[in-house]
């Protein structure tokens, strides 16, 4: 089995060295998305100047909310790994009626408008709200604070983690686990030790877009946790906010933020990769 | 294996090296804050008065010692649907009366409490060489213009001189203090500044 892949992929190999016409035609198809992509981030390069970036690091406000993104999204990102794991491994593994249902419904936060999340957390976790009434009469209240931050980026960046990781477990091929379960191992061990280690590279691939798409949260954050400084403005908030003080200082703030996501990205991608060449 | 799960690991690190900011807050802690640390007024106001009260509320807690104003800043839409929702809140300040309309529907404001205290000035801004030549208002009705107007939903976009008005929250947590800062955004020094950032006064 093994020598075969070796033999394939060998095989593989050689058919793939480059032919530099068919790279060349690869290459001019490819410019018109990476340029589409790119052009709207140089034009903001191009506007900020560096000095006023660096002013805005000294700013307060800037940096509580930088320090509460990056804290919010930490929690997001942790959440949705271990509450969203059991709920992906339910669905790729297990069939059941109303297993495409359930499927379905998952996705429904994704195709929300954020504002209309938001407006759901609220009649849902409010001080007058489905549950909120009930948890405000025992002495907690959990909207319009920080908690409030990373149940909105939960709601609206779990679910993108979820669908991956259904994908990363439906795509390891079972007889292995089924040679492990052979050899004695039980369920939680087969899962532990020979499921989540094959479906890692996938599910951190899903922990990075659902981290990226929290970064992001803007619309369910505002109406269900508010814009306070230092409590629940995070950047996206921020960004907003500047907007209403002049475009300058929006495109700077932006600009930060893009800077300190690509930073994480470029990390987590190198930690990847150091993995990849690992022994 | 260990290697394999190191990502895993450094993310319970981090987590546990992180601690949230003012978690969730029960509200024994917001009822007695003067006990330390200052009183906390809590201003829900429209994001387009973002410079100006953040001006005015320096101003009011140099007034006031002791007195930290918190804005929440945001569409005032929204700001009612908080409201709607029990957002805790001290005064409300939104940027046309139909909000303030929505917040006293919920029972948040109480009824003709809220005062105007500035009015939008609608402007028509065209291009520095304005090759229409629009000089006058009957100008815009010039067939072949692009004549961009504001979302009908936002307050500029309801044609009127729409008027801002502020209100005191009816539950407020410190309702002596939201009584005085609505007050307060009425003296000569808030005018000036309101007036600064390009507000009307009535």
């Amino acid at each position: 089995m093994e020598r075969t892949t070796t033999a394939q992929r060998a095989e593989i190999e050689g058919r793939r060295r480059p032919l530099p016409l068919t790279t060349l035609g690869l290459v001019l198809a490819s410019l018109p998305m990476l340029a589409y992509l790119l052009i709207p981030l140089l034009a903001m390069i191009a506007r900020v100047d560096i000095a006023a970036i660096l002013a805005q690091f000294a700013n307060p406000e800037v940096g509580q909310a930088i320090w509460l993104s990056i804290t919010t999204t930490t929690w997001c990102t942790a959440l949705a790994l271990g509450l969203g794991t059991p709920l992906a491994f339910l669905l790729a593994r297990r069939r059941f009626r109303g297993r495409s249902l359930l499927d379905t419904l998952v996705e429904l936060p994704m195709v929300l408008p954020p504002s209309v999340a938001g407006i759901a957390l609220l009649i849902a976790f409010g001080r007058r709200g489905l549950i909120g009434a009930s948890l405000d009469a025992a002495g907690l209240q959990i909207a319009f604070t920080t908690v409030a931050v990373v149940m909105a980026q939960v709601f609206v960046a779990a679910p993108f983690y979820i669908k991956t990781a259904v994908a990363g477990f439906a795509g390891i091929e079972r007889e292995l686990e089924q040679a492990a379960a052979i050899d004695g191992a039980s369920p939680l061990q087969v899962f532990r030790l020979i499921t989540l280690p094959l479906a890692w590279p996938v599910l951190l691939g899903g922990l990075v877009m659902s981290w990226a798409r929290a970064l992001g949260e803007f619309g369910a954050t505002i109406i269900f946790a508010g814009n306070f400084p230092g409590r629940t403005q995070t950047m996206p908030l921020a960004i907003y906010l500047g907007f209403e003080l002049d475009l300058d200082l929006a495109l700077t703030l932006a600009l930060i933020l893009l800077a300190v996501s690509f930073l994480v990205l470029w990390l987590v991608k190198a930690i990847l990769r150091q993995r990849v060449h690992a022994p | 294996m260990m290697r394999r799960l190191r990502p895993l690991a450094l993310l319970s690190l981090l987590l546990a090296l992180i601690d949230l900011p003012g978690g969730v807050t029960p509200p024994a802690a917001l009822a007695a804050p003067a006990a330390q640390g200052p009183t906390e007024l809590t201003v829900f106001a429209a994001a387009s008065l973002t410079d100006a009260f953040k001006e005015i509320g320096r101003s009011f807690e140099k007034a006031n010692p002791g007195v930290k104003v918190t804005f929440n800043f945001a569409g005032s839409q929204q700001l009612a649907a908080q409201l709607g929702q029990g957002a805790p809140a001290d005064v409300f300040a939104s940027a046309n009366a139909t909000q303030m309309t929505v917040a006293a529907t919920a029972n948040r404001v109480a009824k003709d409490v809220a005062k105007t205290f500035v009015q939008n000035r609608l402007v028509v801004i065209t291009p520095q060489d304005n090759r229409a030549r629009i000089t006058t208002l009957q100008d815009l009705a010039k067939p072949g213009l692009k004549l961009v107007l504001a979302a009908k939903a936002v307050p500029v976009g309801q044609y009127t001189l729409d008027s801002y008005p502020i209100a005191p929250i009816s539950d407020a947590k410190q309702p002596d203090l939201a009584q005085k800062f609505v007050s307060f955004v009425f003296v000569g020094d808030s005018r000036l500044v309101l007036a600064k950032y390009g507000f009307s006064l009535p």
